[in-house]
C-alpha cells in the first residue's frame, strides 16, 4: 500500500466519532492542566496514562497526544493573563503577551496564540507527512549499533539542554538506567536487584515511577508556592482585531518552520524553538530591539506557532526512530510500550494506520483547540481564579488512584509515593527530571542494543565506530553537547533586549516540553 | 582569607550527592554477583548496571565536592550570598536568567522554597491515608487524608475541607470505578 492510501486510512481512523471525542477530551483536559501553573504537559500525560489502559491503543494515544499539545495552549493562557508560564515552552510568550493583557488586549494575544498554534500545527503536519516516510525508510537500515548510538544521542542531547549542571543531568540519566535494571533481565532471565522481593521481579513499574517523579513531586513543590492574581478577562476583551490578525500571519509561518526543524532534533524541544522564533521576530521587526517586549503581537504569534510545530516535530524521531526528544515524548514512548507497541523503524511498517491516525489526529486536535479557545478563552481564564488548594486534592487523587490502577495492587501506590519524595528532592535541588525519564524509558533498549551489537561483532566494541551511520550519530551527539552553550548565548541576547517584563510568580516547569 | 560554611544551603547538595554516590556503589558492587563479562565478549547481566553504578557514583562524588566547595564562602558576606542564591536558582528551571527587575522577587521566592514543613505535613498525611487504605478502602482513606490536609495544613474551614474531600473522593470513584472500570482498593469488609 502506498503512503497516500495509508494516510487516507489513518484519516478514517482519526475521524471516527470515538477518536474525535477522546481527542476533544484530551485537548480540553490538556488546556486545563497546562494553564494551572506547575502542571505541565509531562505531568498531565503521566497523570492520565492509567485512565487509558482499558482503551484501544490508537484512541489512548490520540487522547494522550491531545493532552500534550492542549497543555501547551493552556500554558499560554496563564502566560498571558498572569505572567506565569504553566510550561517552559510558553515562557517567551509572556514577554509580549502579558504586556498586551495589561493594555486590555488579552483577547488579541490569546486569539493570536490560538491561530498561530493552529498554523504551526498544520504546517508541521504537512512536513511530518513528508519527513516520516523518508526517515522511516532510512531507519530500516538501522541495526543494533545504530540504535545504541541513537539512545546515546537522545540522552546526551537532553542532558546537554537540561540546565546549568551537566553532572546532575548525566547523573539523572544514569539513575534512570539504574531504575530500569530492577527486575527480570530481558536477555538472561536473571532477577536483578530484587533483593528477594517477589514484587520486584516485574520491575518497579513505569507508570507509578512516572506518577511519583513528575506529578506527586510537583504537587509537593506547589504546596510551598504562593498563589497569583489573574487579570480579569471579559468576553468583550477577548476578540481579535483585523489588524492584529494580519500581524499574526507572517510570524506564524516563520515560527512554524523554525519550530518543526528544531522540534525534530532530539533534546531541543518546544522551549528552544520558541526562543529562536522570538529572536527571529526581533530581527525581522523594524526597531525590534526596542519594540519587542512591550506588547507586540508578533512576539506572541511567532513563539506560539514555533512551540506547537516543535511539539509535532518531536514525534518524528520518536515514531520513526523510537528516540524521544523530551520528557513528555519519553512518557508517550512509555505509553506505546505499555500498549505493547515498540516505537522504532518497524512501527511505520507494522502499524501504519495507528501512526497515521495519530499524526492526523494532531490536526483535528489543533482545529478543536482553535474552535474552542477563541470563544472560550475567558471561561478557561476563570479557572485561574481557583486557588491551588482546591485543585491539588484532585491531582493527588489521580496520582494515587492511577498508580494503583496501573498494577492493580497497593505496591504501585507505595512506589509512586517513594518516587514522589525522591522527585521532590530532585526538584528542590535543581536536578533535571527529563534525563531521568529518558534513562528509565530507554535503559532497556540501550542494554538490548549493546548486547546484540556485541554479539554481531563478537565482543568488539569498535562496532559502534566502524559503521558509518552509527559513527555519524555519535559525532552528532558530541556536537549537541556543545550546542547548549550557543543556545544560552541566544537566550542571553533575547533576554538582554527585554525592557519592562512581567514578574513571574514561579519558575516554569523544566520537564514540560 | 577566612571562610565560613553555609551548612543550610550546602547540606542538601551534599546529601543528594551522597545518596547518588551510595546508590552507585551499591549497584556496582551488587552487579558483580551477576557477572561482568559475558560469553564471547557479549554483555553479562551485570555489565550495564555495573557501568551505570560506577558512573553514578562518580557523578555523586563530583556533586558532593561541589557542594562542599560552594558551601565555603568568605566570612561576613551575607548580602552577596543572598544575591548569588537568588540569581543562580532563578536560572535553573527554564534555563534562563530573569532580568534584573525580576531578580529581587525571584530571590525572595527562592528563599521561601526551603520552608519544607507543609511538604512534610502533606506527605505524612498522605502516607497515613495510604496506610489505612487496606482497612477503609481507597475512597474513605483518601477523603480523610484530604480533609486532614485541608484542615490542618491549609487551615481551611471544616465545612470547606469536608466538602472538597467528599466531592474529590466521589469524583475519583465515579471516574475510575464507573467510567473507566478500573477497580480501586475496597474496604476490608466488602
Amino acid at each position: 500500500m502506498d503512503t497516500w492510501s495509508l494516510i487516507a486510512e489513518g484519516w478514517s481512523t482519526a475521524i471516527t466519532p470515538m477518536n474525535v471525542f477522546f481527542c476533544l477530551i484530551g485537548v480540553v483536559v490538556g488546556t486545563v492542566i497546562g494553564l494551572l501553573p506547575g502542571l505541565g504537559s509531562a505531568t498531565g500525560v503521566a497523570l492520565l496514562l492509567p485512565l487509558t489502559l482499558t482503551m484501544e491503543p490508537v484512541t489512548a494515544l490520540i487522547m494522550l497526544a491531545g493532552i500534550y499539545y492542549g497543555s501547551q495552549y493552556g500554558a499560554t493562557i496563564s502566560s498571558v493573563l498572569i505572567g506565569t508560564p504553566g510550561d517552559s515552552s510558553s515562557y517567551v510568550t509572556m514577554f509580549d503577551g502579558y504586556p498586551m493583557a495589561r493594555r486590555g488586549r488579552a483577547g488579541g494575544a490569546l486569539a493570536s496564540a490560538a491561530i498561530a498554534s493552529f498554523i504551526g500545527g498544520s504546517v508541521s503536519l504537512i512536513l511530518l507527512m513528508v519527513a516520516m516516510p523518508l526517515l522511516s525508510s532510512f531507519a530500516l537500515k538501522f541495526g543494533p549499533p545504530e540504535t545504541v548510538a541513537l539512545v546515546v544521542l537522545a540522552m546526551l542531547s537532553v542532558a546537554g539542554f537540561a540546565g546549568k549542571s551537566v553532572v546532575k543531568a548525566i547523573a539523572m540519566g544514569v539513575f534512570g538506567v539504574i531504575i530500569a535494571t530492577i527486575g527480570i533481565d530481558g536477555q538472561s532471565a536473571i532477577a536483578r536487584f530484587t533483593f528477594g522481593q517477589v514484587e520486584l521481579f516485574g520491575g518497579l513499574g513505569l507508570i507509578p515511577v512516572l506518577i511519583g517523579l513528575v506529578a506527586i513531586a510537583e504537587v509537593l513543590r506547589q504546596t510551598t508556592q504562593g498563589g497569583s492574581e489573574p487579570l480579569k478577562a471579559t468576553w468583550r476583551d477577548m476578540t481579535i482585531t483585523r489588524e492584529e490578525l494580519k500581524r499574526t500571519m507572517n510570524p506564524s509561518w516563520r515560527g512554524s518552520l523554525i519550530g518543526f526543524f528544531i522540534g525534530i532534533l532530539p533534546g531541543a524541544g518546544a522551549t528552544l524553538a520558541s526562543f529562536i522564533s522570538y529572536e527571529a521576530e526581533r530581527r525581522v521587526m523594524k526597531d525590534g530591539a526596542k519594540r519587542m517586549g512591550t506588547g507586540m503581537i508578533e512576539g506572541v504569534a511567532g513563539p506560539e506557532s514555533a512551540n506547537n510545530a516543535a511539539a509535532n516535530g518531536a514525534f518524528v524521531p520518536m515514531l520513526s526512530l523510537g528516540v524521544p526528544g523530551s520528557a513528555t515524548t519519553a512518557i508517550l514512548l512509555g505509553a506505546f510500550l505499555v500498549f505493547g507497541l515498540q516505537p522504532g523503524p518497524l512501527l511505520m511498517t507494522e502499524q501504519p494506520v495507528l501512526v497515521w491516525g495519530l499524526i492526523l489526529s494532531f490536526w483535528i486536535g489543533n482545529l478543536i483547540l482553535l474552535v474552542l479557545n477563541v470563544p472560550l478563552a475567558p471561561l478557561f481564564a476563570s479557572i485561574l481564579r481557583f486557588r491551588y488548594v482546591y485543585i491539588y486534592p484532585a491531582v493527588l487523587l489521580l496520582c494515587l488512584a492511577g498508580a494503583f490502577s496501573a498494577q492493580n495492587r497497593m505496591w504501585g501506590i507505595w512506589i509512586a509515593l517513594a518516587f514522589g519524595a525522591i522527585g521532590y528532592f530532585f526538584l528542590r535541588y535543581q536536578y533535571p527530571i527529563a534525563p531521568l525519564i529518558l534513562g528509565l524509558v530507554l535503559g532497556p533498549l540501550l542494554e538490548k542494543g549493546l548486547d546484540r551489537s556485541l554479539a554481531i561483532s563478537h565482543g568488539d566494541p569498535m562496532v559502534f565506530f566502524e559503521r558509518p551511520i552509527s559513527l555519524v550519530i555519535l559525532i552528532f551527539s558530541l556536537a549537541l553537547l556543545v550546542l547548549p552553550s550557543l543556545i544560552r548565548a541566544v537566550r542571553r541576547r533575547v533576554l538582554g533586549v527585554r525592557s519592562q517584563t512581567p514578574m513571574a510568580e514561579k519558575e516554569p516547569v523544566e520537564v514540560g516540553d | 582569607m577566612q571562610h565560613s560554611f553555609r551548612f543550610r544551603e550546602s547540606i542538601g547538595e551534599i546529601a543528594g550527592g551522597l545518596f547518588l554516590l551510595a546508590l552507585g556503589v551499591v549497584w556496582a558492587v551488587t552487579s558483580t554477583d551477576y557477572g561482568l563479562i559475558g560469553e564471547g565478549g557479549r554483555l553479562a547481566p551485570g555489565t550495564v548496571p555495573f557501568t551505570a553504578g560506577v558512573i553514578l557514583a562518580l557523578c555523586g562524588a563530583v556533586i558532593v565536592a561541589k557542594g562542599i566547595i560552594s558551601g565555603r564562602v568568605p566570612a561576613g558576606g551575607p548580602e552577596r550570598e543572598a544575591e548569588v542564591d537568588g540569581t543562580a536558582s532563578a536560572v535553573n528551571a527554564a534555563g534562563v536568567a530573569p532580568p534584573v527587575t525580576e531578580r529581587k522577587a525571584v530571590a525572595t521566592r527562592v528563599r521561601s522554597f526551603p520552608q519544607d514543613h507543609p511538604v512534610l505535613s502533606v506527605y505524612g498525611l498522605v502516607l497515613i491515608g495510604v496506610l489505612i487504605m487496606p482497612i477503609t478502602g481507597f475512597s474513605i482513606a483518601f477523603a480523610l487524608a484530604i480533609f486532614a490536609i485541608l484542615r490542618l495544613v491549609e487551615r481551611q474551614r471544616i465545612r470547606t475541607a469536608a466538602a472538597i474531600a467528599v466531592v474529590t473522593a466521589l469524583f475519583g470513584y465515579l471516574l475510575f470505578e464507573v467510567v473507566f472500570n478500573l477497580p480501586l482498593p475496597e474496604p476490608f469488609f466488602l
